[in-house]
């Protein structure tokens, strides 16, 4: 006696995982991290709450204004899942340490012909100068990872 | 919600969504602000044709104080503070004017930035 996989098996497990990102996406306000940051207003009318993937995003831009940078490189082919529904996770990484000390790292791909260590200091002080003049806070570090030169 | 009229003829009653409507027009008046947050990846419920979840949660807690949390994209170059306390400030304004109630809590949940 074989078990042999029939249409009715494949079409169970479809719905299944249907199933399943449909409860994710109800669920969803509810699962994503959040970073609270301090930043109390004047006015006590409520919290404000800023998200990692936020603070990933203003790096990325501010990163990409540099000349000599190719792209930022792609996260992992897995989380290609989490993206539909909707847990991105980019390739950059946000710490959050005690006292509110961000770490920022960055994996980059640079263009061939461009000094890496140059373009490296660039991207470290536009990304330094536009996250605290977003955020009135100074990262403490920024991590720069030359993935590759295309 | 309810508010009682002073004629006593009955009462009036206010729904979340007409709460959640205001506060969403009064932060897209702010400058900086870039949109709503309002997207879901795999709409599933939509096309089985349940409603779509709402993004902005309104609360109303004992002897009816409001509390509202609304995400929110920003656009580059902005600071963050400065517009999370005018959009406080706009929705507080705004339901003062159009209720006569002021709402306890306020919560801004940045979830993006885009160019």
């Amino acid at each position: 006696m074989k078990i042999v996989p029939t249409l009715g098996l494949i079409f169970n497990v479809i719905i299944f995982v249907l199933l399943v990102i449909f409860i994710i996406n109800i669920l969803n306000p509810y699962l994503i991290p959040n970073i609270q940051n301090r930043l109390q207003p004047k006015l006590d009318l409520g919290l404000v709450k800023i998200d990692r993937n936020a603070i990933a995003s203003i790096a990325a831009i501010a990163a990409m204004e540099i000349e000599g940078v190719k792209q930022i490189s792609q996260p992992r082919k897995i989380f290609i899942i989490f993206e539909l529904v909707e847990f991105k996770r980019t390739a950059i990484d946000v710490e959050l340490k005690k006292d509110d000390e961000l770490v920022l790292d960055i994996p980059l791909i640079i263009k061939y012909g461009f000094s890496a260590y140059d373009v490296a200091e660039q991207v470290r002080e536009n990304v330094k100068k536009t996250v605290e003049k977003m955020l009135n806070k100074t990262p403490r570090e920024v991590n720069i990872i030359i993935c590759g030169i295309e | 919600m309810d508010v009682h009229s002073k004629i006593d003829l009955g009462y009036v009653k206010i729904h979340k969504d007409v709460l959640s409507s205001i506060a969403a027009t009064a932060a897209m008046e702010v400058e900086g602000v870039k949109q709503i947050y309002n997207k879901t990846g795999l709409d599933i419920g939509e096309l089985i044709g349940i409603r779509s979840i709402k993004r902005i949660l309104v609360d109303f807690g004992k002897n009816d104080e409001i509390s509202i949390e609304i995400p929110i994209i920003v656009k580059y170059g902005y600071n963050i503070p400065e517009i999370a306390e005018h959009a406080q400030e706009n929705i507080r304004s705004a339901i003062e004017k159009m209720l006569d109630k002021t709402p306890k809590e306020i919560n801004i949940n940045i979830r993006g930035i885009e160019k």
